[in-house]
C-alpha cells in the first residue's frame, strides 16, 4: 500500500532577497499544505511582507524557487489566490459594493456573479446596510471587513492575509475566523501573519517565524509549544515544596499554583513521583507547563536581537528553551 | 476582458469627477458663452446707462474736399453741410445743430478733424463721420494699391544653408491654427496627465496598485489605465472640438472662410494627427511614471500646471522666434527630441522646408520613445510599486544626481 503526499499549495525553497545592500530575506524554506492555516510570523521588519510579495510574484526572489498552486505563478494561478494587504487595498472614493465588484470581475468573474457573491459575503459579515456607503467613510473596522471579503469573493485556493484580525472587536474577529476556518475545512490553504498571537494559536495549525529574513522558527502549534515547555512543570495543590533535584527554580504565584523550573536534563515523571511520595505536599494536579506563541515569540527575537543564534542546515535555529518570564499551563 | 474592466473604470471614474466636468464642460462654455453673455449685458448697460443720442443733425465743412454729399449716411442722425465754421457756429448757437465737425483744407498733412459742440454727441455719431471718411478716402485709391496695404507685406525666409524657403500665402493662417490646436490638445493632455500621475500615485499609496498586480499583469494594469485616461481626454477634446466647430461654422458663415474644409485638406493633417498623439502619450507615460515614484499624490495639478508652464514657453519660443530661423541647430533639435517635436515640427512645417529625413526621423524618435516608454513604465511599476520609495524632493534629487555622477566617474576609470 502507498501514501501519496498532498501537494503542497505554496513551497518556497531557500529564497533569498536583497533590496540594495539591505537582506531582506535570507535563505528562507517552507511548505503549506492544502487544508492548512500557515502563520508567517515575525516582529516588525523580519521579511514576512518581502516572503508574501515573493510568493505572489510581486517581487522575483534573487536566489531559489517558489512554487504555488502546484507550479510557478502564472495568471490561471494568481486567479485561485485571494490577497489582503495590511490596511487599506481598496479604492476610498468608491462604494463598497462597485468596489467588491470591480475587484471581483478582475478576479475573472462575471459583474451579476460579483454582485451576488459580494451581496451575500456583506450581509455575512454584517455590513449589507454599507452597500453603498463610500470606502472612505467607513470605520477601519468595517473597512477590514470588507478587504476580507475582497480577498475571497473570488473562493481562492489560496488566501493570504496580513493582519486579518486588525481593528477587529471580538465579535468581528469571530466572524473573520469562521470564514478562514470554512476555506479551511473545504481543503484551501491560508497564509496568515498576525501580531495577535493567541488568535494565530487558536487558527493555525503551522507556523513559521521569521527574524531579520531569517526563519528562526517553525513547526507544528501544539508541537512547537512542547518543544519551549520541557523546563517548566505547573503544580497545583497545598503544602510545602522545597527544592528538589533536577529543580533550579520554584515560584508560587497563587496559594494553590507552583511553577518548577527544571534543569534541561531532568526527567519531570522522576520529580513528580518525588512529590508524591512526599508527606509535605498534596498534589491535586500535575502538568507540563506550555507557553504561549507570544512568550516564545519574545523569547526568541530577544534572544536574536542580540548575536545571531546558531542556525541549523535547514535555516532553522536551534535554541535552548529557557526559563520563560510567565507561564500559561494547559 | 480585464483591460477593459479596468479601462471604464479608470474612464467612468474619471469623467464622473467634479473638476472633470467643470472643466470639461465650462471651458467651451467659458470661451463661446462669455464673449455673447458678456456683450449683450455690457450693451444692456450702456443703453440704460447712456443718455439718449441727441436727434438733431450735425453740421460738416469740408474744406478739404474729401467728402461727396450725395454718399451721406443719415443713421444715427442726418448731416448737413456748411461753407464755412462761423454759418455752422450760428447754427449751432441756434440750436439747429447738435455739433459740427472741420475737416481743415490742411487735413491730409495734419490728419485732423475738429469738433464743436455744446454737448458732446453720442460716440456712433463720431463713429459715422469717421467710417464715412476712411471709406471715401479708400475709394480714391487703387484697389490693386489697396489690396497690397491690406495684405501687409510677404516675407521671405532665406537661410544661408538653402534650406528655407517663403512663406506660403496662407502661413500666418496656418500657424495660427497649428498653435490653437497644440495649445488645446496640450491642455488637455496636461489636464489627464495629471489624472494619470493621481490615479498612479494615490493606488500606490492606498495599495490598491498591490492587489491590482496580484491579479493582473503589469502590461494590462498600464494598458487599461492608459486607455481609460486617454479615453477621458478625448471626450474632453470630443467637447472642445466640438465647441470649436460651432465656432467655425459660425465664422464661416459670418467671414466666409471655411476653416473645417481648410483643415481636412490640409497637406500635414497626418504628421499632426501622429505628434500630437505620440505627444499625448508621451505625457502620461510620464505621468504614471512620477505617479510611481510618489513625489506625493494630490500635487497632480500642480505638477503639471508647472509642466503646463514649461510647454507655453516651448509655444512662445515656436510661435514668435522658430519662424524667423527654422532652421537653426536649436529649431532641428528641438523638433527632433521628443519632447519638444510636436510643437516644434509642426511650426517648422508650416514656416519652412522641413527636410523629409527630419520629419521621419523625428516621428520615429517620438514613436520609439511612446514603445520604449510604455517598457520604462512597466519595469518603473515592478520596481516601485510596493517599494518605499523616498519621496522626490528637490534635494533628493540633487542627491541621487551626485550619486549617479560618483558611479559613472567610478566606472570610467
Amino acid at each position: 500500500m502507498t501514501s501519496t503526499l498532498p501537494v503542497p499549495f505554496v513551497s518556497v525553497r531557500n529564497v533569498r532577497k536583497t533590496f540594495g545592500s539591505k537582506e531582506a530575506v535570507t535563505d528562507v524554506s517552507f511548505e503549506v499544505l492544502p487544508g492548512q492555516v500557515f502563520g508567517l510570523l515575525g516582529p516588525n521588519g523580519a521579511g514576512k511582507t518581502t516572503t508574501i510579495r515573493m510568493i505572489l510574484d510581486i517581487f522575483k526572489p534573487d536566489s531559489g524557487t517558489i512554487e504555488v498552486l502546484g507550479g510557478s505563478i502564472s495568471q490561471a494561478r494568481k486567479d485561485r489566490i485571494g490577497y489582503m494587504p495590511e490596511e487599506r487595498g481598496l479604492y476610498p472614493h468608491m462604494r463598497v459594493l462597485d468596489c467588491l465588484v470591480y475587484l471581483g470581475k478582475l478576479k475573472g468573474l462575471t459583474g451579476l456573479e460579483a454582485r451576488r457573491r459580494a451581496v451575500a459575503f456583506l450581509e455575512r459579515l454584517e455590513l449589507a446596510g454599507q452597500h453603498r456607503q463610500k470606502i472612505e467613510t467607513l470605520s477601519r473596522g468595517m473597512t477590514q471587513k470588507v478587504q476580507v471579503i475582497a480577498a475571497v469573493l473570488h473562493y481562492p485556493d489560496l488566501l493570504i492575509i496580513d493582519e486579518p484580525f486588525a481593528n477587529l472587536d471580538p465579535i468581528n474577529a469571530q466572524l473573520v475566523r469562521d470564514i478562514i476556518l470554512e476555506l479551511r475545512d473545504q481543503g484551501k490553504a491560508v497564509i496568515m501573519t498576525s501580531h495577535q498571537l493567541n488568535l494565530v494559536e487558536a487558527l493555525c495549525d503551522r507556523i513559521v517565524l521569521i527574524h531579520h529574513g531569517r526563519v528562526v522558527l517553525q513547526g507544528q502549534v501544539a508541537e512547537v509549544r512542547r518543544r519551549f515547555a520541557r523546563n517548566v512543570l505547573h503544580l497545583s495543590g497545598s503544602g510545602r515544596l522545597d527544592l528538589l533535584p533536577g529543580v533550579t527554580h520554584i515560584e508560587r504565584r497563587t496559594a494553590a499554583d507552583w511553577y518548577l523550573t527544571l534543569l534541561p536534563e531532568a526527567d519531570p515523571q522522576t520529580i513528580l513521583r518525588t512529590i508524591v511520595s512526599s508527606d509535605a505536599f498534596v498534589l491535586d494536579k500535575f502538568d507540563v507547563a506550555l507557553p504561549s506563541l507570544d512568550e516564545i515569540f519574545v523569547q526568541i527575537v530577544r534572544e536574536q536581537s542580540g548575536p545571531a543564534g546558531p542556525l541549523d542546515t535547514s535555516g532553522t535555529a536551534t535554541l535552548e528553551p529557557n526559563p520563560l518570564p510567565t507561564i500559561r499551563s494547559t | 476582458m480585464r483591460i477593459l474592466t479596468i479601462f471604464w473604470r479608470e474612464y467612468w471614474s474619471n469623467i464622473t469627477r467634479r473638476s472633470y466636468l467643470i472643466f470639461t464642460f465650462g471651458f467651451p462654455l467659458f470661451v463661446i458663452a462669455l464673449p455673447v453673455v458678456g456683450g449683450i449685458a455690457l450693451a444692456l448697460v450702456l443703453q440704460t446707462l447712456l443718455p439718449a443720442t441727441d436727434p438733431r443733425p450735425i453740421g460738416l465743412i469740408d474744406q478739404a474736399a474729401l467728402l461727396s454729399p450725395a454718399n451721406r449716411p443719415n443713421n444715427p442722425v442726418d448731416i448737413v453741410f456748411f461753407d464755412n465754421p462761423a454759418i455752422a457756429a450760428q447754427s449751432l448757437a441756434d440750436g439747429d445743430i447738435q455739433a459740427y465737425y472741420h475737416i481743415p483744407s490742411d487735413y491730409w498733412q495734419s490728419g485732423q478733424v475738429i469738433i464743436t459742440y455744446q454737448t458732446a454727441p453720442a460716440s456712433q455719431v463720431d463713429k459715422m463721420v469717421t467710417n464715412w471718411l476712411e471709406a471715401e478716402i479708400r475709394g480714391k485709391i487703387p484697389s490693386s494699391v489697396l489690396a497690397r496695404v491690406d495684405a501687409g507685406p510677404i516675407i521671405t525666409h532665406q537661410g544661408i544653408s538653402g534650406e528655407s524657403a517663403a512663406f506660403a500665402e496662407n502661413n500666418l493662417l496656418e500657424s495660427i491654427m497649428v498653435v490653437v490646436i497644440i495649445y488645446f490638445v496640450r491642455l488637455a493632455g496636461s489636464f489627464t496627465a495629471s489624472y494619470m500621475f493621481d490615479t498612479i500615485a494615490n493606488e500606490s499609496q492606498d495599495r490598491t496598485l498591490e492587489i491590482l498586480i496580484t491579479t493582473v499583469t503589469p502590461l494590462q494594469l498600464v494598458a487599461g489605465k492608459f486607455l481609460g485616461l486617454l479615453a477621458v481626454g478625448l471626450t474632453q477634446l470630443g467637447m472642445w472640438l466640438g465647441a470649436l466647430l460651432i465656432l467655425t461654422l459660425g465664422a464661416g458663415y459670418f467671414f466666409g472662410v471655411n476653416l473645417l474644409s481648410y483643415l481636412l485638406g490640409w497637406e500635414h493633417l497626418g504628421l499632426m494627427l501622429s505628434a500630437l498623439a505620440a505627444t499625448y502619450i508621451l505625457d502620461h507615460i510620464l505621468a504614471a511614471g512620477m505617479g510611481l515614484k510618489r513625489i506625493s499624490s494630490g500635487s497632480g495639478h500642480l505638477l503639471f500646471n508647472s509642466a503646463n508652464m514649461l510647454m507655453t514657453v516651448i509655444l512662445l519660443y515656436a510661435f514668435y522666434f522658430l519662424p524667423r530661423n527654422p532652421d537653426t541647430f536649436l529649431a532641428v533639435a528641438a523638433s527632433l527630441f521628443p519632447l519638444t517635436a510636436a510643437v516644434v515640427l509642426l511650426i517648422r512645417i508650416v514656416t519652412s522646408e522641413v527636410p523629409l529625413w527630419q520629419v521621419i526621423l523625428s516621428q520615429l524618435l517620438m514613436w520609439g520613445t511612446v514603445i520604449g516608454g510604455v517598457f520604462w513604465l512597466r519595469r518603473l511599476l515592478e520596481a516601485n510599486l510596493v517599494a518605499h520609495a523616498e519621496p522626490m524632493t528637490w534635494p533628493v534629487l540633487f542627491k541621487n544626481g551626485i550619486a549617479g555622477l560618483k558611479r559613472l566617474v567610478i566606472r570610467a576609470k
